[in-house]
Formats: structure tokens, C-alpha cells, sequence
């Protein structure tokens, strides 16, 4: 399982808020409009309980929403560039996220999630990574950064 | 339809219940009769003959001579699986290890009581009926039937209150062999009988090569029958085929002995023996399985002896017999297996109670009542009849008590529970492991890593604040974790954690809850309470564990008894 296997080129975008819960809800909506998920409202609620327990800015501009729910079948990921910067992420380096990548995995994928996960820190946290990310002007530019 | 009414209801009398529903009323008070009893703190076998008292001819006469004869067959089965099962509690080490007390103490606790109730009849007896030759042979007629003792009665007690140790071991063997010593005893009472009486139908001899052929007859069909069972239990695995198998050749093996009139008992006895003493595993798992299936065959039987029991023609007379009898028998019995436990070095539980586990009387009893009846009619065969009804009647009673009191005064009440018993008596809470460390859903992967490696445990229930189940991880989840601990702080608990398929409180019974694992293929289940907060959690590999450990002590505990 690769990124790219999960991202669809559609489900890139330039966030246009810059609060963390309307970047979240935006990226579902994306998701929504690509006819990855339904239930919209539901999975806005799990993501947004999931960040109370604790915020998933790791860092470096990065943030990784995530959850695991029976409402996919297949892993599915967004990704949403903020040129302004989220500055109420509460990233544990206390610095505003640029760059938010979503993840939903289904309720058993346990493995595929992580792997996801992992594959995608890793290729964020590369030296320049995310000023290359934010530099970028075309949706398609920064699809092809994740699929590689 | 009131004429229609009236029709149906104007046939239907106690005379015309069939045997069916009878023995469907049989079994139903019998067992309300021994949960009663047991209640009571009371053998639950005393409740089934209380029933048969109250439904037969000393009671309701609901169940008449005419069904109890017709049920006899139905006795006969029974009292094969009876000494099938006793069969199956002598094995080889048993024999070995206790063998020789087990002959000792029964020719004490055998001959006793036969020279005690032979004098004190004959002594009383002379004053009572004028004639000194009734008294005396009444009195050595009574006597050997007093050496016998009762094995389903005691078996019962023994398997209600699942005892383990060396009184239970010396019981089973002694009620195995002792009606053996009350056939000789009545033998030889019977040829003095008859000479003093005058009524010689067989000489001494005769009588010892017959009931030789008894004894020896019956051993040969118990062995045959149990070597066949043995060679085909070997070739089957099917459960329901064992089953099958082993009833059938209790069937064959009962049915055989009344045809060819030797001792029943002993020969499904031996059958039991050969079959435990063959290296095969399976003749355990076949007693198991027999064992399963008698449960409401011996409540039948109980119930039909308490039916049988009739006590309505006992005179003046009669009642000082019984009472010399049971005064003989009992004392005889008690002072008997005590020396017979001194002689034989026998564990002190068993010198101080046995004897108080010898008291019933039944099946043997009254059968060699008949015999001698029919050998000596008239007022000896009357006497001995009504005697040995009564006097099975109060032992019936007060027999399985005393025995439970014998066997609970030598700590061995308890001792031989399997799995199923140790299942069927807990609850959920019982078994649940209370200290099971338990992850908040915010604890970040290297803390759960950091819980995973304190302890040993497969399964850790993921909480939330105010202690609620929310899920669980397994050590399959966290694996995949493992390699990828540059995630940190960004995979928590809450990521981590499976839904919980099942969940229990502490108050279930342990076999609902092993029902539950088994049929969901369970590994764990949550023990929560009813507001959800996790209590502890049972898992599957040590649940099964602490089962097999608590036999395992339970046994040691036996086993240092003596």
C-alpha cells in the first residue's frame, strides 16, 4: 500500500480558512465531493474528537488528521495546502501548519493505516519538504510530490 | 363438548395413568423432592425416596405393585449402570494402593455385624417367639443380610458431594465387594438355617458351588463384556457412538446376568473395572459420558425404591426385630470397619468415618430377603420380609446423611470437581484477572509500547477519563507499531484500539461466558460493570489455566489425605 494508491489527484487542494476545524471540514468535503465518503458529518465529528485528545501537528508545519472507521472500505487520504498557515493547530512545536494531510483507513486496515502514516512522515519530514509544498501553485504539482 | 368433558374426565383414575406419565411424575417430584432435601443440607437421594415413599404403597399408592413390577427391568438397568460406574472408580492404582485395607476392613465390617445381628435375633428372638431354631436362623438370615451395604446410595452421596481421598476410595471399594461377602454369609447362614429349621433343599456344598457359579459367572461376563467394549471404544472417537456403545453393553451385560442368574452388580462392575484399567485414554472420557447420561435414570430408580417400600403390615414383634437389627447392624458396622482400619493401617479419617458411610441398606438386602422367603416360608420368611422393608426403609433415610457427614468430617467434600463443575459453580468474576493494566485513549504509542513491555498480558482494555470501555489492543496491533516509532506522538491509544465484539459483567455465570467465547471464537472478553467501566478481563489461554490449576490443587489436597 502506497500513497499513492490512496490519494486521488482530486482530493488535493489550496485550503482557503485557516482554522484547523474548517481545513479539516474542507478536506472532508473534498473527500465527499470525490465520492471517497458519505457520511460527512460523522466523520467531521471523529476527526475533530480525535484532535481533542491530542492535536496531530507534529510539527515542522505538518498536520496529520486521522482516523479509522467502518465507514471506508479502502484507505483514503486529502491533502490541503494553507499559504497563511494554521496557526491554531496547537502543533507541539507551537508553530502554524501549512501543510494538513487527512487520513481515513477502514476499521481493520490497521496495517495499511500505519504504513500510510509512517510513509507519509517520512517523506514530509525530508529536508525542504514543506516549504516545496507551500511554494507550490498547482494542485497537480503537489499530487505529484505524494504520489511520487 | 360438556358431555365430550365429562366423558374424558370420568375415564381418567390413578389406575389409568400409564407408565409413561409416571414415570414422568416420578421424575419430576424426585428431583423437586432432592433440590428440597438438598436444600435442607440433606442428600438429595433421601428426597428422591421421600418422593417414592410418598407416591408408592406407603404413601399415595399413585405407583402401584403392578407398575413397579412393571418398571423392573428399569431397576435391573440401573443398578448395572450403578456397578458399571463403581466399576470405573477401581483402577489398578487404587486396587494397589488400597487393596488391602479394602479386604481387611470388609471381612471386619462384613462379619461383624453378621455375628452381632445373629446373636442379638437369636438371643431376643428366643424370647420373643418361644422357639429358639426360628430365632437363631432368623437371626444368622439377618445377620449375613446385614453385612451388605447399599453402593447406589452411598455412590450417590459420593458423586452429589464430589468427594475425593481415602474414604471415598475405601467406600466405592468396600460397597464394590461386600455384597460378594453377604452372599457367602447368606450361604452358610442359610445351610445352618436349614438344618435347624429342618428345611434342607441343597446341601452346604451345593449351596457354595452355586454361589460360586454367582460369583465366578459374573466376573467372566463382566470381563468379556468389558474386553469388547474395550476393543471397540478404541476404534471410535464419535462421542454419541461411545455413548452408544458403553449403554448398550450395560443393556447386554444386566440382561445376561438375569438370564443366566448371577450377580448383575458384580458383573457391570467388572466390565467397569476391565474398561478404566485399559491403556486406553478413552475409557475415562467414556465414564464421563455415561456418567452425563445417568443423572435422571438414578432419580428414577431412588424414586422406585422409596415406591416399593411398604411398611403397613409391621406388628409389635417384627418392630423389636428391626430394632435388634438395626442396633446390630449398626454397631456391628462401626465397630467392624473401625478394628478392620486399625488392623489394615488404614488413614485415621477413614478408622473414625467410615463406618458412618455403611449404613444404607437396599438392593442386595431385599433381594436375599426374597431368596430366603422363598427358601423358608412361613413365619421366618414373613418375619425376615417385613424386617429387612423397614429396617431399608429407616437406613434409606438416615443412611446418605450420615454418609455425607462422614465424608464432609474427613474434608474430602469437593475435592473431585472436573471442569465442568468448577464452570457450572463460578462466575465471571471469580476468574477475571482485576489487575489488568489499563490504557487511557490519549496515551501516546511509546507509552502503550512502554505498558505493553511491564507486563505479559495479550489484551490491554483502552479506557476513556472516566474509566469506560472503549476498546481493546492486542499484541497484533501494536506489532505493525513497532517499526514505526518515528509516528511518536501521533498514533494514540485511541488509534490503536479494536471495538470490543463482547463484553461481560462480573456477576455472569462462568458458563455463559464460556458459551460466549466459544461460540464467538473469543480471546478475551471485558468483565465491565453496568455503567460500562472496566472491571478486569478474562482471557481465553488463562482462563483455561486457572480452571486446569484448580483441579490440579484441589487434587493435591486429595491426595494428601492419605
Amino acid at each position: 500500500m502506497e500513497i499513492k494508491d490512496s490519494l486521488n489527484r482530486k482530493c488535493v487542494c489550496f485550503l482557503t480558512r485557516n482554522t484547523k476545524t474548517e481545513a479539516i471540514s474542507q478536506l472532508v468535503d473534498l473527500l465527499k465531493t470525490c465520492g471517497k465518503i458519505d457520511d460527512v458529518e460523522s466523520i467531521k465529528e471523529k476527526l475533530l474528537y480525535r484532535e481533542k485528545l491530542m492535536s496531530t501537528g507534529i510539527g515542522l508545519g505538518l498536520g496529520i488528521p486521522h482516523i479509522r472507521t467502518e465507514m471506508v472500505t479502502e484507505p483514503v487520504m486529502a491533502v490541503g495546502i494553507c499559504k497563511e498557515g494554521i496557526s491554531d493547530y496547537d502543533s507541539i512545536d507551537n508553530k502554524p501548519v501549512w501543510v494538513v494531510l487527512l487520513i481515513i483507513a477502514g476499521k481493520d486496515q490497521h496495517r495499511q493505516y500505519i504504513k500510510l502514516m509512517s510513509q507519509a512522515v517520512t517523506l514530509l519530514k525530508e529536508p525542504g519538504m514543506i516549504e516545496t509544498l507551500k511554494n507550490s501553485t498547482t494542485s497537480e504539482e503537489i499530487y505529484k510530490i505524494f504520489a511520487g | 363438548m360438556s358431555e365430550f368433558l365429562g366423558e374424558i374426565i370420568s375415564g381418567v383414575s390413578l389406575q389409568h395413568l400409564n407408565i409413561l406419565f409416571l414415570l414422568g411424575l416420578a421424575l419430576f417430584g424426585g428431583t423437586i423432592g432432592g433440590q428440597l432435601f438438598q436444600k435442607l443440607r440433606i442428600p438429595q437421594v433421601v428426597g428422591y425416596i421421600a418422593i417414592g415413599i410418598l407416591i408408592g404403597e406407603s404413601g399415595f399408592k399413585i405407583v402401584n405393585q403392578d407398575t413397579i413390577q412393571a418398571l423392573q427391568p428399569f431397576n435391573y438397568f440401573a443398578l448395572g449402570l450403578i456397578g458399571f460406574m463403581v466399576g470405573g472408580e477401581l483402577k489398578k492404582e487404587v486396587l494397589a494402593k488400597y487393596g488391602k485395607q479394602f479386604v481387611t476392613i470388609l471381612l471386619f465390617e462384613g462379619i461383624t455385624p453378621f455375628l452381632l445381628v445373629t446373636v442379638f435375633v437369636g438371643v431376643i428372638g428366643t424370647f420373643l417367639f418361644k422357639d429358639w431354631k426360628l430365632a437363631w436362623s432368623l437371626g444368622l438370615l439377618l445377620g449375613a443380610i446385614a453385612s451388605a451395604t447399599d453402593p447406589a446410595t452411598t455412590t450417590q452421596v459420593i458423586r452429589e458431594y464430589k468427594t475425593r481421598g481415602p474414604l471415598t476410595k475405601i467406600l466405592i471399594g468396600i460397597v464394590a465387594l461386600d455384597d460378594g461377602l453377604a452372599l457367602l454369609l447368606f450361604v452358610l447362614a442359610s445351610s445352618i438355617a436349614g438344618s435347624l429349621t429342618g428345611k434342607h433343599q441343597m446341601t452346604l456344598w451345593m449351596k457354595l458351588l452355586h454361589t460360586l457359579y454367582e460369583i465366578g459367572g459374573s466376573v467372566l461376563v463382566g470381563v468379556i463384556t468389558g474386553w469388547i467394549l474395550k476393543k471397540i471404544v478404541t476404534k471410535y472417537a464419535e462421542r454419541g457412538r461411545l455413548l452408544a456403545y458403553s449403554i448398550g453393553t450395560v443393556l447386554l451385560v444386566t440382561g445376561l446376568s438375569i438370564v443366566l442368574k448371577i450377580e448383575l452388580l458384580l458383573a457391570a462392575m467388572t466390565a467397569g473395572i476391565i474398561l478404566i484399567n485399559s491403556r486406553s485414554r478413552k475409557g475415562k472420557i467414556l465414564f464421563d459420558l455415561v456418567e452425563q447420561f445417568t443423572p435422571p435414570i438414578y432419580v428414577l430408580f431412588f424414586v422406585l425404591i422409596g415406591a416399593k417400600l411398604n411398611i403397613s403390615h409391621l406388628s409389635g414383634v417384627s418392630l423389636a426385630i428391626v430394632g435388634v437389627y438395626l442396633v446390630g447392624t449398626l454397631s456391628g458396622k462401626t465397630i467392624g470397619s473401625h478394628f478392620g482400619g486399625i488392623i489394615s493401617k488404614a488413614p485415621a479419617t477413614v478408622r473414625k468415618y467410615l463406618p458412618f458411610g455403611l449404613f444404607s441398606q437396599a438392593g442386595v438386602a431385599i433381594g436375599l430377603s426374597i431368596l430366603a422367603a422363598q427358601y423358608f416360608p412361613g413365619d421366618i420368611g414373613n418375619t425376615l420380609v417385613i424386617v429387612i422393608t423397614a429396617t431399608t426403609f429407616i437406613t434409606q433415610l438416615i443412611g446418605p446423611y450420615c454418609c455425607k457427614v462422614a465424608l464432609t468430617k474427613a474434608d474430602e467434600v469437593g475435592l473431585d470437581i472436573t471442569e465442568e463443575d468448577i464452570i457450572a459453580q463460578s462466575k465471571a468474576k471469580d476468574v477475571m484477572d482485576p489487575n489488568i493494566p489499563l490504557i487511557n485513549e490519549n496515551q501516546t504509542l511509546p507509552q502503550v509500547l512502554s505498558k505493553f513491555s511491564e507486563t505479559d498480558n495479550l489484551f490491554y482494555p483502552v479506557i476513556d477519563e472516566e474509566n469506560r470501555l472503549l476498546g481493546v489492543i492486542t499484541i497484533e496491533n501494536i506489532k505493525d507499531a513497532f517499526s514505526s516509532f518515528e509516528l511518536g506522538s501521533l498514533i494514540l491509544a485511541h488509534d490503536l484500539m479494536e471495538p470490543v465484539t463482547s463484553v461481560t459483567h462480573p456477576e455472569t455465570p462462568l458458563f455463559d461466558v464460556k458459551e460466549a467465547i466459544d461460540r464467538q471464537a473469543l480471546e478475551f472478553i471485558p468483565v465491565v460493570s453496568e455503567d460500562n467501566m472496566v472491571l478486569g478481563i478474562i482471557e481465553t489461554r488463562n482462563l483455561q489455566r486457572q480452571i486446569s490449576s484448580r483441579i490440579l490443587e484441589l487434587r493435591k489436597q486429595a491426595d494428601m489425605l492419605g
